[in-house]
């Protein structure tokens, strides 16, 4: 996984790779952190609506 | 490749764009749930608004109407607090249904249908109680 670019990796989501998320989720940790400022939900609600967002991308 | 490259790009920025939207989105939501609670919770008047109905000397002439008043007051407790808050504005600050929706900061159609959700909700407790 670790060697896929994003756009590949966005594709597997969508195809139901659960590895390929987390892996997304790892890249994008440094902006959903930032974005969360500290609060655990915001977070858990930011991954929820990133999840529904790849899995929705025209690809 | 300068495709491939295009693509990518694209789909980072994509996901960098619902980053900050759901964040903003979460922000605005949590705020208009705060501040519904903080401008009508905590308002002095509304929480007197409840006492009222076993403080007034005046109202309570008989047993009847203490028992009444309490009923009401239960039935009342019983709504929610979106519930509560809009037949407060409306029977008790006796406001308007778009001058409420101001306050709330909701729609006039959504204040109509809390204000007859709640009568309906009220009218159901008091005739279980009764």
């Amino acid at each position: 996984m670790r060697n896929k670019s994003l756009y590949e990796l966005g594709r597997l989501a969508q195809k139901g790779d659960d590895m390929a998320i987390l892996e997304i989720i790892d890249r994008k940790k440094k902006m959903l952190k930032r974005y969360s400022f500290g609060d655990e939900d915001r977070y858990q609600f930011i991954i929820l609506k990133l999840i529904e967002g790849i899995k929705n991308y025209k690809f | 490749m300068a495709q491939l490259h295009e693509r990518e790009e694209k789909f980072d920025s994509f996901l960098n764009k619902i980053i900050i939207l759901s964040s903003k989105y979460y922000y605005k939501k949590q705020m208009r749930i705060n501040g519904r609670e903080n401008t009508i919770i905590d308002n002095e008047e509304y929480s007197q608004f409840l006492q009222k109905f076993i403080t007034e000397k005046d109202t309570f002439s008989s047993v009847e109407r203490i028992d009444t008043s309490l009923q009401l007051k239960k039935a009342l407790e019983s709504l929610s607090a979106i519930e509560q808050a809009v037949i407060f504005l409306l029977f008790q600050k006796e406001l308007t249904q778009r001058e409420a929706a101001e306050i709330l900061e909701v729609y006039t159609k959504t204040i109509s249908k809390i204000k007859i959700r709640a009568i309906n909700k009220l009218k159901k407790y008091l005739e279980e109680d009764s």
